[in-house]
């Protein structure tokens, strides 16, 4: 048995495994930094259970109470704005970043301006 | 997005709470990335790469092979690529850690069914076809035939929830039954003296399409085949749990064990792409022995044509056939269905193909396939292809 067999942590999806961004690293970091949105997303829905079920309840409540907390078409509603609301957050690096100069609004260089206000 | 669902039926995976949370944010990321980047990556391909190509080759570009050197090297489009990838990642490693939670319930609730309406029928010794073995399709690791355990059924419990998630739930929600009534009413409405008393879905996966088809055609005897073992298990037991009478079988659609013309109407339902060039073409004769005379064969497929499409588009559908382990997905939008039918037997005079609009329950329609699809393009559940016939 192949030392891939044996450790499930090595066996991959079989097919493509195209590196986009340049380098695996870079690649890694960018693909961690989404899975760790996603491991916020879960942690700012539970709280939003603990804060309506607070409010409801007026008691201390555990982690079995937002396991078993249903939410409604109305809450889901609200989570997904605030959800959108996030991702916009973390996003905004790679809109600000990434999209080509010529695509962008304002394209007037900073180079020009500086050498600019260096002449008298 | 629903709230957190009840169960569509008994054999369905349930979410927790964070596992919920998580699908929760895969659907809002793609939701984001769909809203917010494909129009500057759009722009990026007709504004940018598109005129810089012209100016430099002194021709336009007619094909997303032509751009895809200059357009891979743009970190935007990078990034795009990326998320586009990830979403399909994550997800199915997020259903797949749902599934396994509840794993040994689902078998036991699987095993507890002893007195089927419908049936199942495997065959161990059918191997599965290269299509499907040499790949793991849309990046869902063991594929469609895999099984890690006795008598499996994890590739369906997976399949059924992904694909509701993938759709925004917006085939069907939990059920994802609209293509399955899409396709009734395009019989219906093109069809309307055919009443089916014998129905084959060839490639029917965990049977969403089959369950719409058994539902908008009662007194029909309804044949579900499929070449994995583990979905057609899951398959039969979500049937006979909603209490569908199905018959269920492992077959390849190539090539069945069905006798000659023994079907009033046989169907598949985004299985084409999935296939082969020439594998497609044998489904198509395979269909046309398996109809009696007058018997009608109705292939539904994802709405993206090539000659209807801009250069970004054919990009979109280009990322499902490179990097999302759909490699007949670009071929197929480029296939020449009717052709495909002629060559199979049917009469020129009796094929049709087009676009059919997306029906989430059975609907009378207007008797002829539209030329163009939704105007929107991208909109997956604007309208669908369809290539059918009649056999004389």
């Amino acid at each position: 048995m192949t030392a891939a067999a044996q450790n499930p942590t090595l066996r991959r999806t079989a097919g493509d495994h195209t590196v986009f961004l340049g380098d695996p690293i870079q690649e890694t970091l960018f693909s961690m930094v989404v899975a760790l949105l996603g491991e916020l997303s879960i942690v700012r829905d539970r709280l939003d259970a603990h804060e309506r079920l607070l409010k409801s309840a007026g008691l201390p409540i555990g982690p079995q109470d937002v396991d078993a907390f249903a939410i409604d078409e109305a809450v889901a509603q609200q989570r997904a704005a605030t959800r959108d609301r996030m991702i916009r957050h973390v996003f905004r690096a790679l809109h600000e970043k990434l999209p080509p100069a010529e695509l962008r609004a304002q394209n007037e260089s900073y180079a020009g301006i500086f050498a600019e206000v260096q002449r008298s | 997005m629903s709230a957190v669902p009840a169960f569509a039926h008994p054999m369905m995976p349930q979410t927790s709470h964070d596992e919920m949370a998580l699908e929760a944010f895969l659907v809002s990321m793609r939701g984001h990335v769909m809203q917010e980047m494909d129009p500057i990556d759009r722009r990026l391909v007709n504004d940018l790469i598109a005129p810089r190509f012209a100016a430099a080759r002194g021709k336009a570009a007619t094909t997303s092979a032509e751009i895809r050197g200059e357009l891979e090297a743009e970190p935007y489009h990078q990034a795009w690529l990326t998320l586009q990838r990830l979403y399909q990642d994550m997800l199915w490693s997020a259903i797949g850690e749902s599934v396994d939670r509840q794993h040994a319930e689902l078998d036991q609730r699987r095993r507890a069914l002893t007195a089927p309406k419908g049936s199942l029928r495997l065959d161990a010794a059918l191997p599965p076809p290269r299509y499907i073995a040499a790949f793991d399709h849309h990046r869902m690791a063991g594929s469609y035939h895999t099984e890690t355990a006795p008598e499996d059924f994890r590739p369906g419990a997976m399949y059924d929830r992904y694909a509701s998630t993938y759709h925004y739930w917006r085939n069907g929600g939990w059920m994802n039954d609209g293509r399955g009534h899409t396709l009734a009413s395009h019989i219906i409405s093109s069809y309307p003296d055919l009443q089916p008393r014998r129905i084959l879905d060839m490639g029917c996966a965990v049977g969403h399409s089959t369950v719409a088809l058994k539902d908008d055609f009662p007194d029909a005897e309804i044949h579900a085949i499929d070449v994995a073992a583990p979905m057609l298990r899951y398959a039969h037991a979500r049937a006979e749990y909603m209490g569908r009478e199905i018959h269920f079988s492992q077959q390849n659609a190539e090539h069945t064990n069905f006798p000659d013309g023994h079907f009033d109407l046989v169907i598949s339902a985004v299985a084409l792409h999935e296939t082969s060039h020439a594998a497609m073409r044998n489904i198509f004769r395979e269909s046309f022995r398996l109809l009696r005379p007058g018997g009608v064969m109705a292939h539904l497929e994802v709405p993206g044509r090539y000659d209807q499409m801009g250069l970004w588009e054919q990009v979109r559908v280009d990322f499902e056939a490179h990097y999302n382990n759909e490699p007949f997905m670009a071929g197929v939008a480029r296939t020449d269905f009717a052709k495909v039918a002629i060559d199979a037997g049917f009469q020129p005079a009796d094929v049709m193909a087009g676009f059919r609009q997306y029906t989430p329950a059975m609907t009378k329609l207007e008797p002829t396939l539209a030329a163009v699809g939704s105007p929107d393009g991208r909109l997956p559940m604007g309208s669908w292809y369809i290539c059918s016939a009649v056999r004389r």
